[in-house]
């Protein structure tokens, strides 16, 4: 085993909840992420010695899921729904943050354009910065800006629109 | 009281901001109500989001991540399309029975390699059909492996099925190769209940399916499924890379395979 096989083993959890992210399913996690390290091993003569190749992997599994999601329109499966907290506390962030359950995100990114859930994952969940996630992307950093604070707006509107309605998405059969 | 954008808004509960321009937003947020307010969107789907999915960071790596990783090395050994000597080794790797034994009756250099390599491809067809006619499943020169008799005859002819043959043959998939041709995932049972996943592929008017990888599978049993699905296991990680380094394009429809078939792997026209 080379020094990039050993880096890339370092990069498997960060790869798996990015990849969590986008699927809101473990298992489709891995498959994702193992598509991923094969897809990069198989190429790794397109990777530049000397870049960041936690950047090119990220890139590597957001084209391979965007790729899956036009061609299967794949939708992230529903967690089973947990009891909402109803904390009746007057502090609003802890009401709105008991609201955050996987069911509940996972309703609300699934809502999101492809190319928004990408985003949410990396720099909200992944936390990498706007200029390597347009980077990443190649786009221009204004446009990843623009774009994740219009996902994040609608992310927040699904999360906080209530545990009702989320239960009743929930509960809704898919076409 | 100046006008703060979405994106100015977000670049602070991200901590993009400069020093200076945080201070200047720390101040204004604690005498605007309404621009707080704008805030909790994006504080919300920070922090406290990534922490939904935290689990991830924690949980075991599941050990196919591991394999796959792994596995490379003798993976792109078995597509050995850029150095041959790495290849050459791979054969000896491999193959290593055949060449050892290349003096001996095929069904004696299976038992050989089988001992020896421990995955080589089943040479002799009586090892299928029982039958007394015993034509190689594959032949070897040059550094390359090629299809013949029986395994020949099912990739050129058969079409896929993800119900496998036992024992006998069977392709399970056809996609197209990234640089042109085609290639064929299959399986392989032998009498004695023995498995194999292999990968051959055939250049664009070519004569020959090459055996690009081929391993032993153990024994598992078998699972109803209706759709192709990649095989799974550290022994079939090197096929299942295989064939992410050469496909191009998503697995064949069962109509553009009949035709491929009819038209002798000839595609359009």
């Amino acid at each position: 085993m080379d020094e990039t096989q050993s880096r890339m083993i370092e990069l498997l959890p960060r790869l798996r909840r990015f990849a969590f992210a986008l699927t809101g399913d473990m298992d489709k996690a891995d498959d994702l992420v193992q598509d991923t390290c094969e897809r990069a091993l198989a190429h790794l003569d397109q990777w530049k010695p000397g870049t960041k190749l936690d950047s090119w992997m990220y890139r590597i599994a957001q084209n391979l899921w965007l790729d899956q999601h036009r061609a299967r329109k794949v939708r992230r499966d529903q967690a089973p729904l947990e009891e909402a907290e109803h904390v009746t506390g007057s502090d609003g962030r802890t009401v709105t943050e008991s609201r955050m359950t996987l069911a509940a995100v996972n309703e609300g990114i699934s809502r999101l354009p492809p190319e928004q859930q990408v985003l949410v994952a990396m720099v909200c969940v992944e936390g990498l910065s706007y200029k390597e996630a347009a980077s990443i992307l190649e786009v221009p950093i204004g446009t990843v800006m623009s774009r994740l604070a219009r996902a994040r707006q609608a992310l927040y509107a699904a999360i906080t629109e209530g545990s009702a309605s989320v239960a009743v998405a929930a509960l809704t059969p898919e076409r | 009281m100046s006008f703060v954008s979405d994106e100015r808004l977000m670049a602070f509960a991200d901590g993009e901001l400069s020093p200076e321009e945080t201070r200047a937003l720390e101040i204004m947020l604690a005498e605007d109500l309404d621009l707080a307010a704008r805030l909790e969107p994006f504080r919300l789907t920070g922090a406290p989001l990534a922490s939904v999915f935290g689990a991830a960071l924690s949980a075991p790596v599941p050990e196919r991540l591991l394999t796959a990783i792994k596995a490379h090395r003798r993976a792109r050994l078995y597509a050995g399309k850029k150095n041959p000597a790495l290849r050459s080794g791979l054969l000896d790797e491999l193959f290593g029975g055949l060449r050892f034994a290349s003096g001996l009756k095929p069904s004696h250099a299976f038992a050989l390699s089988a001992v020896l390599v421990g995955s080589a491809i089943a040479w002799s067809a009586t090892q299928l059909t029982s039958t007394n006619t015993d034509p190689a499943l594959a032949s070897f020169g040059a550094g390359v492996i090629v299809a013949s008799g029986p395994l020949s005859d099912a990739l050129e002819k058969m079409q896929s099925s993800t119900v496998a043959a036992a024992p006998g043959i069977t392709p399970v998939a056809t996609f197209a190769k990234e640089d042109g041709g085609y290639c064929r995932e299959y399986r392989m049972t032998t009498v004695g209940g023995a498995t194999y996943a292999g990968v051959a592929c055939r250049e664009l008017g070519g004569p020959q399916w090459r055996i690009a990888a081929h391993v032993e599978v153990p024994p598992t049993k078998p699972q109803a499924k209706s759709t192709y699905t990649t095989a799974s296991g550290p022994q079939t990680a090197a096929v299942n890379a295989v064939v992410a380094a050469m496909m191009a394009g998503s697995v064949l429809e069962p109509a553009d395979e009949v035709k491929l078939i009819a038209k002798g792997w000839m595609p359009k026209n």
